[in-house]
């Protein structure tokens, strides 16, 4: 159903933007690492998209978006009619729901948002339209609820290294959250 | 404001077009307040980067129904509508300071009334609103400008329409008796014959619980 697409040359800068958290040994295998998956225009999803790689989407959806460790691109022709949980998002089509981000939402110029945003850091281009509202609190229950995940133990596997955590603010508590839930 | 008088004055006047940079010390002073602690902002505009790099020190919130774009026949009504709808995002952290920019020039004695039980309901103890009012001139557009908050902290006025209408140029005693949980803070006059008033929510009995 997704057309992936290689796109590592131009995601480049977007991935160093938004390094990616210490891999977990569960997600490790289906982690594609340069590769974005694409929903074209053509598409429409009811239900849950659930997936471990970034994901750009020019079709619609409607339902749950849930990558919380990638980076979810909403297109130009993307609509977006879902409660949505990434680690970063950015939005050039419609969104009509909630947007939680653990790291970041980018608000692009031809974007239409009715709903919440949710996320430490949010940009603004301007010409975009947006109703609803705007929550930067990382503190906040429903934050810490989406981003702060139970601690897996697996007993095979070493528990990721110390080294493999991105680089994150010193005071970058959400930061500090989702390392620990994906250790 | 008469609301068929209203009408009937527009297209009477047309209006400058041209935009223009403001210094709105009131708003600035408020801005600088949202940096010095959390807080829960209602903005009647658009969702601009200032206002969020202005929360994000202290990871407030920020509200934003954008009534400007709301325009036509019966839209006092409907944006008081909007506004309600999110009676429910303050449940848990009341709200700081709304900023209204120029919309209560178009709202009625009735609809004040209205907007005052409304904010009532979603206030923090002493709750800021910031509002700009049209003073001077006997006109005014139709529809509520556009205003673009810069890096620097001052405002750039453009003008959605060239017609224009009465002004219902509320003083403050009128805004005190339309909007009566509010008290007038401070006011001050702008070269441009607006008039920049920060209203401080005192009523006199506690806020009622959303």
């Amino acid at each position: 159903m997704f057309n992936k697409r290689d796109q590592a040359e131009n995601e480049t800068s977007q991935t160093a933007e938004h390094p990616k958290p210490a891999a977990s040994p569960a997600a490790a295998p289906a982690r594609t690492s340069g590769n974005t998956a694409t929903i074209g225009a053509s598409i429409q999803i009811n239900g849950e998209v659930h997936g471990e790689e970034n994901l750009i989407i020019e079709g619609q959806i409607n339902g749950t978006v849930n990558l919380k460790s990638h980076t979810l691109t909403i297109g130009n022709n993307g609509k977006v009619e879902a409660e949505v949980f990434a680690h970063s998002v950015i939005i050039d089509g419609v969104v009509l729901g909630d947007v939680l981000a653990a790291e970041q939402i980018s608000i692009r110029q031809s974007a239409r948002v009715q709903g919440n945003l949710i996320a430490p850091r949010i940009s603004l281009e301007d010409g975009a339209k947006f109703r609803g509202s705007i929550d930067m609190d990382t503190e906040s229950e429903r934050f810490r609820k989406t981003f702060a995940q139970p601690t897996k133990i697996n007993p095979v596997s070493k528990p990721a290294k110390t080294e493999a955590v991105p680089d994150k603010p010193k005071d970058d508590k959400s930061a500090a959250d989702k390392v620990s839930g994906v250790a | 404001m008469n609301r068929s008088t209203a009408r009937a004055a527009a297209n009477t006047a047309v209006v400058d077009l041209q935009s223009e940079r403001l210094e709105l010390p009131l708003l600035r002073e408020a801005l600088g307040q949202l940096e010095q602690r959390r807080s829960h902002l209602l903005d009647f505009g658009a969702l601009q980067q200032p206002l969020i790099d202005a929360l994000r020190p202290q990871q407030g919130r920020l509200q934003v129904v954008n009534l400007g774009t709301d325009g036509g026949e019966q839209k006092q009504q409907r944006w008081l509508t909007t506004i309600e709808q999110v009676i429910p995002s303050f449940q848990h952290q009341r709200c700081d300071c709304v900023l209204t920019w120029d919309t209560l020039n178009y709202l009625t004695a009735e609809n004040l009334n209205q907007l005052n039980s409304i904010l009532g309901q979603i206030a923090a103890p002493a709750m800021r609103l910031h509002a700009l009012i049209r003073y001077s001139k006997p006109e005014m557009p139709i529809a509520p400008d556009q205003y673009l908050l810069t890096e620097e902290r001052t405002v750039e006025r453009r003008a959605r329409t060239a017609e224009s209408m009465q002004a219902p140029r509320y003083s403050p005693k009128a805004l005190e008796k339309h909007m009566p949980a509010f008290r007038v803070d401070r006011t001050r006059l702008l070269g441009n014959g607006m008039q920049e008033f920060i209203l401080r929510f005192e009523p006199e009995t506690e806020p009622i619980n959303p």
